[in-house]
């Protein structure tokens, strides 16, 4: 057995925090806790303020993340909390300022995007934008947001996406990763119409919808199989993204996969490029090889990292992924998926800058202007 | 519990007109006071399931129905008891508001939610079977013998469904076994191809109930 695989793994090469203040870090990947509904009543018009009380409609908050899971806070993230992650205040002390963030995108997992009713689900997801304009970005200056939408009605969701251009502290769509279809079929291209020509990156974020089994083999029965089943939901999406031709079709538009897992890619980029060489006869408007199409056009925040056994390892893959730029600094708080530094061990030091804050500032139009 | 809906709850009614013929009533929806109402009647192991990873079934939302329904807990406004908690979790109220001005000889239970026979994991769907049916005996079909239960059974459960390995109230309290109408999946009700419990108690019918959305697959 070798002396490095009898240490712990977290103290080979780990980063140190210091490492990561310095860099002044962009964070791709905060969820503030879902609206209440008694939150979002006073950004309802009357029609729907009235629905929501008569109705006694509540209890939206998704199914993807039970929140007593292990996996939904950091125990002490969840100390004396209501709920974790409920404000600015929270989310400064314990996600922004420990890292010293320059920069945190807030993506709000709000039931309005699983919703069947689509009038419904834009109108809760147009009080959860105001909501978060107001009770965050308005709050501190550091924080910008993805754009809340209903999936189930990519019209009302474009309408949505031109109703946020012009507050600049939007600067992404946001949407699950399991829905209700193949994310580049196109009903969902009015979607990437709005979000190119507004220079917002598209979010696709883990989590089901549960309009349909979890996993291409149908309903597995564990949380574990659930969340687990997000990669390989990651990759259908990215397929159908290229194969679609939406990279085509919107040649400026930019995708960001949240929280993925993200060492996944390097293979599944094999096997897509390797079975488009001898198929591509059927899909001629996919003009390049998908491994190129990835790189230019996609990226992916780096928590979890679902990382090989050794940390030397993690370099490897990497390289495999062909890319140096292709990762986005993220703690996806609250999510529990690290302890002590949010950056896994095993990074090459020479992609900490990117990881941390250049990748980010060259691939989110919005971001870019921010800064300067 | 939604806290949106207060305004929208009316008084009941002080009083009603007398009813002379006896009625049955084959569908009345107890439920449970508060989300940790059902925990007595669970081991310790499917408690700290609960308070970890909560119920899941093939829903988008944790505390809703994926389409909400027109009132709040789907009740009628006036049905909110006086002294706390949801419509039906109350039976003195139950009694006062319902059993006794509509003279009710015989009122069959269903319970509509919490359901164990919606649960992916099969085990905790057991456990919350067996324990809403005790919960069913202890607090409404001892304490009132109008009262009659249905039994709650896991239907996916093949081992877990059959009326021996269920802690399934005696032929006198118990009326009915509810399972679910819609299939979990497109291949059929479960893996032992069965879709009815084997025996059922001398006095049991079956009774399908609307099942939650599983879907389109």
């Amino acid at each position: 057995m070798s002396t490095t695989a009898s240490r712990p793994i977290r103290e080979v090469a780990a980063i140190q925090p210091d490492v990561l203040r310095a860099l002044r870090p962009i964070d791709c990947d905060l969820h503030p806790a879902p609206p209440a509904m008694r939150q979002l009543l006073p950004y309802l018009d009357t029609h729907w303020r009235e629905a929501m009380v008569t109705r006694g409609i509540d209890g939206l908050d998704l199914a993807a993340y039970p929140p007593g899971a292990p996996l939904s806070a950091r125990p002490d993230w969840r100390e004396g909390a209501t709920r974790p992650a409920a404000d600015v205040t929270a989310m400064r002390a314990q996600a922004l300022d420990p890292w010293n963030t320059r920069i945190g995108i807030l993506n709000c997992l709000h039931g309005a995007v699983a919703m069947y009713g689509e009038d419904m689900g834009a109108a809760l997801a147009r009080a959860v934008n105001d909501w978060l304009a107001a009770e965050w970005l308005d709050r501190e200056p550091r924080l910008r947001a993805s754009v809340t939408v209903c999936m189930r009605d990519p019209v009302q969701a474009a309408v949505e996406i031109e109703r946020r251009a012009s507050d600049r502290r939007f600067v992404q769509v946001l949407l699950l990763v399991s829905g209700d279809m193949p994310l580049g079929r196109r009903p969902f291209w009015p979607i990437y119409e709005a979000a190119q020509r507004h220079g917002m990156t598209v979010g696709i974020h883990a989590g089901s919808t549960y309009h349909h089994a979890a996993t291409p083999v149908g309903w597995p029965s564990y949380y574990v199989e659930d969340y687990v089943a997000q990669a390989p939901a990651m990759q259908n999406q990215l397929l159908s993204l290229i194969a679609e031709g939406v990279f085509t079709k919107f040649p400026d538009l930019r995708v960001v996969l949240l929280e993925s897992g993200w060492t996944w890619l390097a293979p599944f980029l094999w096997r897509a490029n390797k079975t488009w060489h001898g198929l591509r006869s059927e899909v001629p408007w996919v003009d390049r090889a998908p491994a190129d199409i990835v790189r230019d056009r996609v990226r992916l925040s780096i928590q979890p990292t679902d990382a090989p056994p050794e940390p030397a390892q993690l370099a490897r893959a990497i390289e495999q992924m062909g890319a140096d730029d292709l990762l986005l600094f993220s703690t996806d708080y609250p999510h529990w998926q690290f302890d002590a530094v949010p950056l896994p061990p095993g990074l090459p030091e020479r992609l900490l800058p990117g990881i941390a804050c250049d990748n980010a500032l060259g691939f989110y139009p919005r971001l870019k202007e921010a800064i300067q | 519990m939604s806290d949106v809906l207060q305004e929208t709850v009316l008084a009941p009614a002080a009083k009603l007109p007398a009813v002379k013929l006896k009625v049955v009533d084959c569908d009345i929806h107890p439920m449970l006071r508060s989300s940790k109402a059902l925990h007595p009647y669970l081991s310790q192991r499917w408690r700290d399931h609960l308070d970890s990873y909560g119920a899941r079934t093939r829903q988008p939302f944790i505390g809703s129905p994926p389409y909400p329904k027109s009132t709040p807990a789907l009740s009628r406004r006036d049905s909110w008891p006086p002294a706390g908690g949801p419509p039906g979790s109350d039976l003195a109220f139950m009694r006062a508001q319902h059993l006794d001005p509509l003279n009710i000889e015989v009122g069959v239970l269903q319970v509509l939610f919490p359901s164990g026979k919606d649960q992916r994991d099969l085990g905790l769907g057991a456990a919350m079977s067996r324990a809403l049916n005790d919960w069913q005996v202890a607090e409404w079909t001892e304490p009132e013998p109008r009262l009659r239960g249905s039994i709650a059974v896991a239907c996916d459960d093949a081992e877990a469904r059959s009326p021996r390995s269920s802690a399934a109230p005696d032929a006198a309290t118990s009326h009915r076994c509810s399972s679910r109408r819609a299939a979990p999946n497109r291949w059929g009700a479960s893996v032992t191809g069965r879709s009815t419990p084997r025996r059922r108690r001398p006095g049991c019918r079956s009774a399908c109930t609307p099942a939650a959305p599983t879907g389109t697959r």
